[in-house]
This record gives structure tokens, sequence and C-alpha cells, in this order.
């Protein structure tokens, strides 16, 4: 006898709003839809009304938590389709706060790992040190979350001596606490009986369900766009890939703990050789740019972000498309949640193993529904009402 | 000789006649533009010759056609372009060839109204349930406008 | 006034439980929500606590611009919340639609769809100011003011 369990669109495990619709049976999920249709907003549509300066500050707003991994994606866009390049100085510090803000998406997620598998004191002590973080965001860019850093023409602010000084010392207390993190989910058997072996994805289904980032990397797909297609600075700061081969929830969690600690390798690396000269060149506030289009790509905490942009010589983009990491990495949510073979998927474990995407709905703000055996699950306001009322 | 010159080369032997339009941007970005029914084809040569990474479906509305671009490629970003008419816009599905296309054909689907033929869930997606039949966002003749408030 | 409801007015204001949810934010203020809730910033101290479930719930902190598609949701989630029920509007969306401007799926604002008793401006907004806009509603649902 199988069950609809619908999780959402309001729900403790994820805050913002999705239904997830499980078939289960028993303790077992066999089927699974995902409608993520609550966040839609229609930006694509609203960045051909924005000229392009316009255009950058609701970029920033397609998510708060990648919104410096858009906001690169953007000008590194613009700028290659008007045909002008920020200086290297302005390359180094975008590649610095792109890092720090990977650094603080992977804690946040770490943290709300921690917390989906119900480890609620690493979970708060997580977000302690992921302050430390936040504040060197401050502190370069002058706000938290939305920093409104990069601009057509380079970055808003240079950074100086004591500025860095002080990034390298946070950075060492965040690398040693890191470490520390870094102990605890590799060794604690709670979380090792939560995460290994929890949401299986080999590394054909990776490959052929096209997932990006993290997701990828720990199913064995060394796909990393900062390696492959080096933009700003990247093919000038060493780094290496992070590769999983354990195809878990564990792996997910290590690649991003490694990637951690790489990132701020990274940023120290790009400290000591950062180059001098300009931080940014003159563009005025409102250009025509060429007709023409161009594709950006930049690996975002969560995976490959692609912009488009196609110009018909006007002063706004004539089409403007964002393909957001999560939605790459949906098809291959749905495979994982799934129970196929000898590998069964509680119900209990549903939070982890959506979770272990790092799921950025607001991002994706685009919907699916998947019915493997071709039975179509429609969900109407009232019928949705019907189920919460129990 | 560089990769994307290769790939183009390879191409060009195998399916000369139906590129229309080949360009090499810059590195690692090439633009390969065909009519709609060789579309699918590209792709297939394209994944045999070992590009095997679908990483967006692009729908355009450019006036007086529609044009669906696949970009391709983990390395190297391949831009195929099929050349849709608007009085049908029809254009086959790259399900079979690229598993998890699926999303961004129904995204295409239902921002602009291009139909991939061989999609087998080419169903309303990501729009509200209420929103209105034959109306595409996406379009160049949609105006967007706020929902009236309720209160 | 009665002591008893002088002392259930009291105990509401000492103990504001909140139900949180997003309506179509871009995650920013929710993650800042969210950071108000941990160490740094432990909203916690003023007998706030976080709920899943809207029954619950004194106050509903929302953020972002309602969409379409979750209007409906959001009404009934704020009918099954029981009687004095709040409402925090969070973020510049949420009071305005702000940035969403010609995004054709959200409302402006979350009061074009519920009463809204307060708001906290900020693209995104500090944690600092969503604790104070919470101890600020809870004083004033103490004195009565609301």
């Amino acid at each position: 006898m199988a069950f609809y369990l619908p999780v959402g669109p309001q729900h403790p495990i994820h805050p913002e709003a999705i239904l997830l619709k499980f078939k289960v049976e028993g303790e077992q999920v066999v089927d699974v839809d995902i409608d993520a249709s609550y966040v839609h907003r229609g930006i694509e549509k609203a960045l051909e009304y924005k000229t392009y300066t316009q255009g950058l500050y609701l970029i920033e707003r397609i998510c708060g938590i990648c919104n410096v991994a858009h906001s690169t994606c953007y000008v590194i866009n613009i700028e290659e389709l008007i045909g002008k390049e920020a200086p290297p100085r302005a390359q180094y510090l975008r590649l610095i706060l792109e890092e720090l803000a990977r650094i603080h998406s992977h804690l946040l997620w770490l943290g709300l790992a921690a917390h989906l598998i119900g480890f609620e004191s690493l979970f708060m002590l997580i977000f302690r040190d992921r302050e430390l973080v936040m504040d060197l965001i401050e502190a370069m860019t002058g706000n938290r979350v939305v920093t409104a850093y990069n601009v057509i023409g380079g970055v808003r602010r240079d950074l100086d001596d004591a500025l860095a000084h002080k990034i390298r010392e946070a950075l060492e207390r965040v690398r040693e606490r890191t470490r520390y993190y870094r102990k605890v989910l590799m060794e604690d058997p709670t979380v090792r009986a939560r995460t290994v072996d929890v949401g299986y994805l080999s590394t054909s289904e990776a490959r052929e369900l096209l997932a990006v980032g993290p997701v990828a990397r720990a199913s064995n797909v060394k796909y990393d766009v900062r390696a492959d297609d080096p933009y700003i600075a990247h093919d000038e700061v060493p780094f290496n890939v992070v590769v999983y081969d354990t195809c878990d929830v564990w792996g997910r969690v290590m690649v991003r703990v490694d990637e951690v600690l790489e990132a701020i390798d990274m940023i120290l690396y790009a400290l000591d050789h950062m180059p001098s000269g300009d931080f940014r060149i003159k563009v005025p506030p409102i250009f025509r740019a060429p007709p023409g289009e161009n594709v950006a790509r930049v690996e975002a905490p969560r995976g490959e972000l692609l912009h488009y942009v196609r110009s018909d010589g006007s002063d706004k983009p004539y089409r403007y498309k964002v393909r957001t990491p999560t939605l790459a990495n949906l098809m291959a949510t749905m495979q994982m949640l799934k129970s196929r073979g000898d590998r069964v998927v509680y119900v209990a474990d549903i939070p982890i193993i959506f979770g272990s995407i790092d799921p950025c709905i607001c991002c994706t703000a685009r919907v699916l529904i998947v019915d493997e055996r071709g039975r179509v699950i429609e969900t109407t306001t009232d019928e949705l009402a019907r189920m919460k009322r129990w | 000789m560089m990769r994307e010159e290769e790939i183009v080369e390879e191409l060009k032997k195998k399916l000369g006649g139906v590129l229309k339009e080949v360009k090499i941007q810059r590195a690692r970005r090439v633009t390969i533009v065909v009519d709609r029914e060789h579309y699918k084809e590209v792709l297939k040569a394209l994944k045999d010759m070992g590009v095997d990474f679908l990483e967006a479906i692009t729908g355009v509305d450019a006036g007086d056609h529609f044009e669906v671009i696949a970009h391709v490629g983990r390395d190297i970003s391949v831009a195929v372009k099929a050349l849709v008419p608007k009085d049908d816009p029809r254009v086959d599905s790259v399900v079979d060839i690229f598993r998890g296309a699926e999303l961004y054909e129904r995204e295409a689907w239902e921002m602009l109204g291009i139909v991939f033929e061989g999609n087998p869930r080419l169903r309303r997606a990501f729009l509200p349930e209420d929103w209105p039949e034959g109306v595409y966002p996406l379009r160049k003749d949609y105006r967007p406008e706020h929902p009236k408030p309720l209160r | 006034m009665g002591l008893l409801a002088r002392l259930v007015r009291w105990a509401r204001g000492r103990s504001p439980w909140i139900l949180f949810i997003n309506t179509g934010a871009c995650n920013a203020c929710d993650i800042e929500v969210l950071a108000a809730l941990t160490p740094r910033y432990d909203v916690e101290r003023f007998g706030v606590l976080l709920r899943g479930s809207p029954r619950h719930a004194d106050i509903l902190v929302i953020t972002g611009a309602v969409s379409r598609q979750v209007r409906d949701r959001l009404v009934r989630i704020y009918e099954q919340m029981p009687d004095p029920k709040f409402v925090v509007a969070v973020g510049t969306c949420a009071i305005s639609g702000g940035v969403y401007d010609k995004c054709y799926n959200v409302y402006e604002g979350v009061d074009k769809v519920l009463p809204v008793h307060a708001y906290v401006s900020g693209c995104p907004v500090k944690p600092e100011a969503v604790i104070r806009a919470i101890d600020v509603l809870a004083k004033k649902i103490m004195r009565g003011e609301v």
C-alpha cells in the first residue's frame, strides 16, 4: 500500500517554498516529485527592461547566497560583450571575494547539514565560526550578504594592507576551525551513520543526468569551471580540484569541507601575489552594447553557473538567460531520492539527501514534476490543503 | 592545432553541408548555426566526439523566428543554434541523447512555446497554476505586469 | 482589564514564537534571519523560538515579495495560525516589491496580500534589525497596542 507524503511548500526541513511529493511504501521512498514553482519571479523578463547597469542589481538578487557568483558571471559576460576588460587587480579582488563567498556558503551548508541530521550543537558551532567570514565580507565590501562589489569594469573598492592583514588573521582561525570540523565529520560515528552510503549517485548517473559542482565531484566527475574554463584570475592562482569517489552524502560533505580549505589557500595566495594598479576602469552608467551574443560560466558554490546574453545594439539586453546549478542538479536529486535495487531510501533520509545538493530554489525558480513510471501526479491547492490537514 | 579547430574540422567532415555557419569566437567558445532539422544530428555527433555535457538550452525570440541554443561541453563551450520558424515552432527533443535535458526543454517550451518533439513530459512546469494558456512570458509581445493586490 | 488578561498579554510578549516563511525572496534575508537565531546574535534570549508549524506560532516572519503561486498557500498558513497573530515583513521586497520591479510573477509587497504589523527594511536586512523588529513588536503586544 503506497502513501503520498507531501513535504512543503512550508516545511521545517527547508525554509524556502518548495513542494516535494514522495510516494512511500512503509518507510521506503519509491517515487518523488518536486515542484519548485513557488519562487518563480520572472527575472529573465524583467532584465530585458533594465539597462545593463540596473540589471546588475537585479542579477545579484536572483540569489542572496550566490550573489557573488551571479554578479561575477554577469560582469564578465557584459565586459566581454562590450569588449572591455577589468584591470588585473580587479580580477584578483573578484577572486578573493568569490572565494570568501564560497567559504561562507559552504560553512552555511555544513551547518545546515548538521542540523538536518539532528546534530544541533555542530550546527550552532559552525554558524558561530561562519560569522568570522561574514565580518570579512562586510569589511571588504560594506555589506554582509548582498555585496554589490562587482561592477562592470572592475570592483567598487580597493583592498588596503590593514584589511589584508585582517583577512589573513581571520582565515587562519577559520582554517583551524575547519580542520577541526573536518576531523569531526570524518570520524564522528553519528555523522557517518547518517551520511555514508546515503543518497547514492554513481559516476555514470552523475554524467548522464548532467550533475555539476560538489554533487558531481563527490561522484568522481572531475569538473570545475575554475580549472576547465578559467575566468577572472583563476588561471594564475593555483588550486586543486577536490574529487571524492564515495558517491554519497558523506562525499558531498567532504568535498565542501576540502573546498573551504582550498579556498583559504587561494585567498592567501591571491593576497600575496596581488598586482598593483587600478581596480576599476571607467564605464559610463548608460551605454549601448554592440549587437552580438556572449556566454559566461562561473563555478558558483553549488556548481557551474551559466549566463547568456544577446544584444541588439540598445542599452538593454535583448535576452538574458541564467542557468543555475541547482536546476542542473535537480534531475540527479530525483535519482538519489528514489529507492532502486538494494539501495533503499528511507523517509528519515529525505532531508539530508535533498539538502546534500545544497538546494537553492530561489536560484532555480523552475519546476518539474517527475514520474519515473509514467504516472502523472498533479496537485491542486485543495488537494494539498486536504493533505496538510492531518 | 587547437582543440576547438579539431572539433570544428571533425564536425565538418561528418556533416559538412548541414552547418550553416561555424565560428570560433575565442578560445573555448564555438558557435554553430544549423536548421532545425539537423539540430539533433549535430548534438549527437558532438556527443559521439566526447562532448558529453549539456550545459543549458536557451530559447530566444529573435523577432521573425525563434532560436534554440544548446550549449554543450565542459572545457570548450560549443553553442549549437537551431533556427525555428515562428509559425511552426517545433524542434526535435534531445532527451534520448542527454537525459538531463528534460528540464531545460520544458523551460523553453513554457516560456516561449517552442515544442520539443519527443520530450515525454512537456507539461506546465514553473509558471503558477492559474497562468493563462497560450501566454508565453519570454516572447517579445508579452508585457510584464504585477498581479493585482488582494487587499 | 482583569488580572488574568494582563497576565496573558505579558506572557505573550515575553515568548513570541515565530514561524518563518520564504515567499519568493532571494535567500539573503533568509540567511540573515537564520543568523539572528544562531550564537552571534541569539534572538532566543528574548524568548523567541522558531517553530516549524503555523499552529504553534504567534508571529509570521515573511521574507520576499509574494509570488503568484505561493499566495494562496501563504493565506492558508496565515489562517492556520491561532489568534492573536502578527505579521512581520522582512526586507525591501516584502515591503514594496523592491528590486523585483517588472517581474510579472510577484506582488508588490506582502501587504498586498496580508495585513502587516511590522516592516523591516534593508536589502538584505541585518540580523540586528530583525531582532529589533521582533523586540519592538513583542513590547507592543505586551502593552496591548497591536
